[in-house]
Order: C-alpha cells, then sequence, then structure tokens
C-alpha cells in the first residue's frame, strides 16, 4: 500500500515531510490556518534558513563561530575515518549473514548496514547518500525481501508440507551454505531489515519541526472533572 | 558526485576499495575454499562501486613503501602500549581510590 500510495506524494526523498503533511491539511481541512504564533514561529524559522547557503563542509566553516555549525559534511578527519569504517563495516555485515547460521544472522547484518548510511550521512552531509536513500528505491527492496521470506516459507510447505522447512539441498559443515533455506532466511532478512531501519530513521531525520501549538484542552479536563 | 571523476579514476577508485574489501573479508573469513572467495569477490566488488564516489582512494600496496610500513608499525606498537598502559593505570584507581583521580569533569550545582 506504501508503495502503491507513494506516487501521489509530492517528495522523492525522505526530506520534505512535513511539507508534504502541510500540502494534505491544506486539501483535507482548508479552513484550519495557522494562527499568529504559528506564523511567526513558522516567518523566524524561514528567515533562518534563508541565510547564506552552508558550507560544504566543516573545514571550510571560520574557527571560532558560534554554534550552530551549519556545514553540510563534517571535517576532514572524521571523513577520511567513516571511508575506512564504512568499507569494513560494510564487509562485517555481509559476513554477519553470509556466515550467519551462527551467531549473527540478517538482522544484525541489516543494523551494521543501516548504520554504514547513517554514518556517511553524518560525516558527508545528505548528497553523499540521496542517490540510494529514497522511498522509490528503498520501498520497493524491503517489501522485495517481506515477500520473498513469505515465499521461501511457502516453498517449504509446498515441498514439504511445512512453512519455512528446509528445502535446500545442505552444503557440508563450515561452509556458506550449511545453512540451507535458514541461509537464504538471514539474506532475506538483511535486505529487509538494512532498508527498513534505514526508511525509518532517514523518515524521522527528515522530519521538520511541527510549530503547531498544542490544542488546549484545559477545558475539556475541567468539564471532565466536574463530571 | 560520479561526473566530477574521469572514468580512469573511477575504475582506479572501484579496483582498490574492492582490494580493500576483499582483503577485510580474507581476515574476517580466513576460509580457503572457492565458494568462499567468490563470495567475497563479488562483495569486494559491490562495496567497491558502492564506496567509490566519497573520493580518491589508497592502494593497498601503499602501505608496503618503507616509510609507511614503518610509520604503521610505529603505530601498532604504540596502540598496545597505550593500551596496556591505561589498563593498568585504571586497576591501580580502581585498586586505591585514594589516588587523585583528576578526571577533568566539571560538576555544576543545579538549583533541583
Amino acid at each position: 500500500m506504501l508503495v502503491l500510495s507513494r506516487g501521489r506524494e509530492p517528495r522523492s526523498e525522505y526530506v520534505g515531510e512535513a511539507s508534504a503533511g502541510r500540502t494534505e491539511q491544506a486539501s483535507a481541512d482548508p479552513g484550519r490556518g495557522a494562527d499568529a504564533e504559528e506564523s511567526a514561529a513558522r516567518e523566524a524559522e524561514k528567515e533562518e534558513g534563508e541565510e547564506a547557503s552552508p558550507p560544504d563542509d566543516a573545514d571550510e566553516d571560520p574557527i571560532g563561530e558560534p554554534a550552530p555549525e551549519r556545514a553540510l559534511g563534517m571535517t576532514v578527519v572524521v571523513r577520511v575515518t567513516s571511508r575506512v569504517a564504512a568499507v569494513i563495516l560494510a564487509v562485517a555485515g555481509v559476513y554477519l549473514f553470509a556466515w550467519g547460521y551462527t551467531p549473527g544472522g540478517g538482522f544484525p547484518a541489516g543494523v551494521v548496514l543501516a548504520g554504514v548510511a547513517l554514518l556517511l550521512y553524518t560525516a558527508f552531509g545528505h548528497r553523499a547518500v540521496r542517490r540510494v536513500v529514497r522511498p522509490a528505491l528503498l520501498e520497493p527492496i524491503e517489501m522485495a525481501g517481506a515477500a520473498a521470506i513469505i515465499a521461501m516459507g511457502l516453498i517449504g510447505l509446498w515441498r514439504r508440507g511445512s512453512f519455512l522447512d528446509n528445502w535446500v539441498p545442505l552444503a557440508p559443515q563450515q561452509t556458506i551454505r550449511a545453512g540451507g533455506t535458514l541461509q537464504l532466511f538471514s539474506t532475506f532478512e538483511f535486505v529487509e531489515v538494512a532498508t527498513g531501519i534505514t526508511i525509518a530513521v532517514f523518515a524521522l531525520l527528515g522530519m521538520g519541526h511541527d510549530w503547531t501549538p498544542d490544542e488546549d484542552d484545559s477545558d475539556t479536563d475541567e468539564a471532565e472533572a466536574q463530571s | 558526485m560520479r561526473d566530477e571523476v574521469t572514468t580512469a579514476e573511477w575504475t582506479r577508485r572501484v579496483a582498490r576499495l574492492s582490494l580493500w574489501a576483499y582483503l577485510v573479508w580474507v581476515v574476517l573469513t580466513w576460509t580457503a575454499t572457492v565458494e568462499d572467495q567468490v563470495v567475497g569477490i563479488i562483495v569486494a566488488i559491490m562495496c567497491g562501486l558502492a564506496f567509490a564516489p566519497l573520493g580518491p582512494v589508497v592502494a593497498p600496496s601503499a602501505v608496503l613503501r618503507p616509510r609507511r610500513f614503518a610509520a604503521l608499525a610505529a603505530l601498532f606498537v604504540s596502540c598496545l602500549a597505550r593500551i596496556v598502559r591505561a589498563n593498568l593505570s585504571l586497576s591501580r584507581r580502581i585498586l586505591l581510590p585514594s589516588r587523585p583521580l583528576r578526571s577533568g569533569m566539571v560538576i555544576t550545582p543545579t538549583e533541583a
């Protein structure tokens, strides 16, 4: 459903959730506009965002500038270290599920890969991951991972009479394919978890601040107290 | 990022990254079967393609240059020595808590 409905949303990345919500709000409830407090807060945020464009990385930020840092990426030390760590982490993540029928498996491997995406995002800024971290790519892959797990289980039901039963010939011990369908399960779980966690994390990161004031429900509380 | 580099530079980056990733795979798996090596090569190439846009990559052979090799060896020895010294220092602080800690922690009183 998510993928089918995605085409109607006015955004192509995880950044922009708030603007997508505002458009929906305007069409669903056109009579309700922002009050004075909300308008002032939004105006102040807009002015803040319209200041000089932020530098590409923290190396270009003048030393001694008052916080917060506005650079898109971090310093060269962090960027180089992240690139070294990213390769090691990515290979270790795949190792966790490839040899993962012993301690390890698809879930931790997926979390490691999502961590790599987050690490690169932190070090290099959004532009480093925007070609990969976008709904149109990640959401179909995530769904394919989940569908593959179900399909694998159903093949077990069809071939062996039991859901998720092993239907892959077992290789000798101490080899990658020794896990049978468990190995396939780990692989698809890896795909599902890596994309799922990346979607969840970047969807949260992409959320704008909601300046709408809280509903004043003191009248309701008083009415409840009297009854 | 891809458009800023030439094809030769791009190929160099992918090859070097793949080689680094393959070395990590070999160290992690330490298994000399054909199956393991094939999986390792595929994983390494995928890593190379994925991380190539991030910037230039040093070839693994650079480690073998005498000056860099000596610097890395010195770093390794220094790390080992500092790890041992830090552990001994921590043990001493735990066993003898009366020693001045000088942790650098700033304690600010609050009204709460």
